[in-house]
């Protein structure tokens, strides 16, 4: 019994649901048909909604403990901070809303600057990946050197100043080589996203699905 | 009725699911199983939990960052099969595994798969459940989180397969910097790759993601699906070049075909 309800029901689903999305996608049905699509892909926002619930029960159920539990000083004020800002927040989106000026104030003068530093930080971790890789170990290796060089200096107004065909070069790299690898990785990805779906709906694909315990 | 401009989509559909049978039918009765050439990314996942196992440390691991509307989409269903795979090595190795949501729907499922794992491997009174947490639905806190996580908790190795951002370099960029951590990253949006490439040891790029299932549990009615993803692939490159030739000379023919 518990095979079937942890196994072979939720597959089942999986199978009914995909069956009528392609129907409705690629056959022309009646209205109510449609609409109840439409509906269906709708649920999701609502399973995130409640979902969302859980994840805020989550961080409390890990971070609430270690307040009393770490050692160091300083987690346990990073954990008392994460519960304190994270009741703060639901609050008052509660109480006054989530486009009231008290919300934006949170938004815009708490997330925003700390999301700006962790994306300035990204410059200096690339600049210490950019070292510990780019050794000319291989052909490959060395042709990514070569035309990171030449697009990274095309970009570079003194070069280009003097050697104006330098950044015909640059555009040549960028558009020709580039995109045309590019367009070679959409296509295969495209194929991958379609198979993953007809692998579902085979129920082909279960790890995802009902995990390795099956 | 098909809808109009959908006729040969509805085709290359019903022919995938066709060719599916077909292979199938092959395997059953010839004994036909398709090979897949090494993948260095999916076979290295063995030697980071191994090293983890003798470290004596966690090893991270997460279905990627994906988006509000994708939540479930098809890389990150191939990032939770690799989550999947990877707590079962870490479980046989007694190497606590740490899981990570990005989106807070997906924390059920990745509870659910990170303890069925744990059970397939006889374990199932290891699995801790604070070990398998969410942390942000903001692109930026997640990787910070991550991050923080990694460095903290001292993660022998980073094993991050799915959707994937321009976060992507956060998520493993400090610990590529102090370089004592095994980074194993994929991705099949295309952009990402290349922060892939120079932040992490092991890089699984396009496709790759979606055949890891198949490659890592060797289930010929995985693999069957892979062979005719190839075949597939081949088809589109010849209608590509058809396409190129026919368009060159001032023809239509592929464009008015596919549109059809």
């Amino acid at each position: 019994m518990s095979n079937v309800l942890r196994v072979k029901l939720p597959l089942m689903i999986i199978s009914i649901i995909l069956v009528v999305i392609f129907t409705e996608y690629f056959l022309i049905l009646p209205s109510s048909i449609s609409n109840f699509v439409s509906e269906l892909q709708q649920w999701i926002v609502i399973l995130a909604a409640f979902a969302i619930v859980l994840g805020a029960f989550n961080l409390v159920k890990i971070h609430l403990p270690k307040i009393s539990k770490s050692k160091e000083i300083s987690d346990k004020f990073l954990n008392a901070w994460l519960i304190a800002i994270m009741t703060i927040t639901i609050v008052i989106g509660l109480i006054y809303g989530t486009t009231s000026s008290q919300y934006t104030f949170i938004f815009t003068n708490l997330l925003s600057p700390v999301s700006t530093a962790v994306w300035s930080i990204m410059a200096f971790y690339f600049c210490g990946a950019v070292l510990r890789t780019f050794r000319a170990r291989n052909l490959e290796s060395t042709v990514l050197i070569i035309s990171t060089f030449l697009v990274a200096s095309g970009n570079a107004p003194a070069i280009t100043a003097f050697i104006p065909w330098y950044e015909n070069l640059k555009t040549w790299i960028m558009n020709v080589p580039n995109v045309s690898a590019m367009r070679g990785m959409i296509i295969a990805t495209g194929i991958g996203v379609l198979f993953t779906g007809v692998k579902m709906l085979l129920q082909v694909e279960r790890r995802s699905t009902v995990g390795a315990g099956e | 009725m098909i809808q109009s401009g959908k006729i040969v989509q509805t085709m290359f559909l019903l022919t995938t699911i066709a060719t599916y049978y077909y292979l199938s039918w092959l395997n059953k009765e010839k004994g036909f199983v398709p090979k897949i050439r090494k993948i260095a990314a999916l076979d290295a996942m063995e030697e980071a939990v191994g090293r983890a196992a003798e470290m004596g440390r966690p090893v991270h691991v997460s279905p990627g960052t994906p988006g509000a509307a994708e939540s479930i989409e098809a890389q990150t269903i191939a990032g939770l099969a690799v989550t999947s795979h990877v707590s079962r090595l870490c479980a046989r190795n007694g190497v606590p595994v740490i899981a990570t949501a990005s989106r807070p729907e997906l924390l059920p499922v990745l509870q659910e798969i990170v303890k069925e794992a744990y059970k397939a491997e006889g374990v199932g009174e290891a699995y801790n459940d604070e070990n398998v947490r969410f942390l942000s639905d903001n692109s930026n806190a997640y990787a910070g989180g991550v991050q923080g996580i990694v460095e903290r908790e001292e993660c022998a190795a980073n094993i991050i397969v799915g959707k994937l951002y321009g976060t992507a370099n956060v998520l493993f960029g400090r610990a590529t910097v102090a370089g004592k951590t095994i980074q194993i990253g994929g991705t099949a949006y295309y952009l990402v790759v290349p922060h892939l490439v120079v932040t992490c040891d092991y890089v699984l790029m396009g496709e790759e993601v979606f055949v890891a299932e198949a490659y890592l549990n060797q289930d010929p009615k995985q693999l069957i699906t892979v062979f005719a993803q190839d075949i597939f692939k081949i088809i589109s490159l010849g209608l590509l070049i058809i396409g190129l030739l026919t368009y060159s000379m001032g023809s239509n023919l592929v464009i008015d075909f596919l549109n059809t």
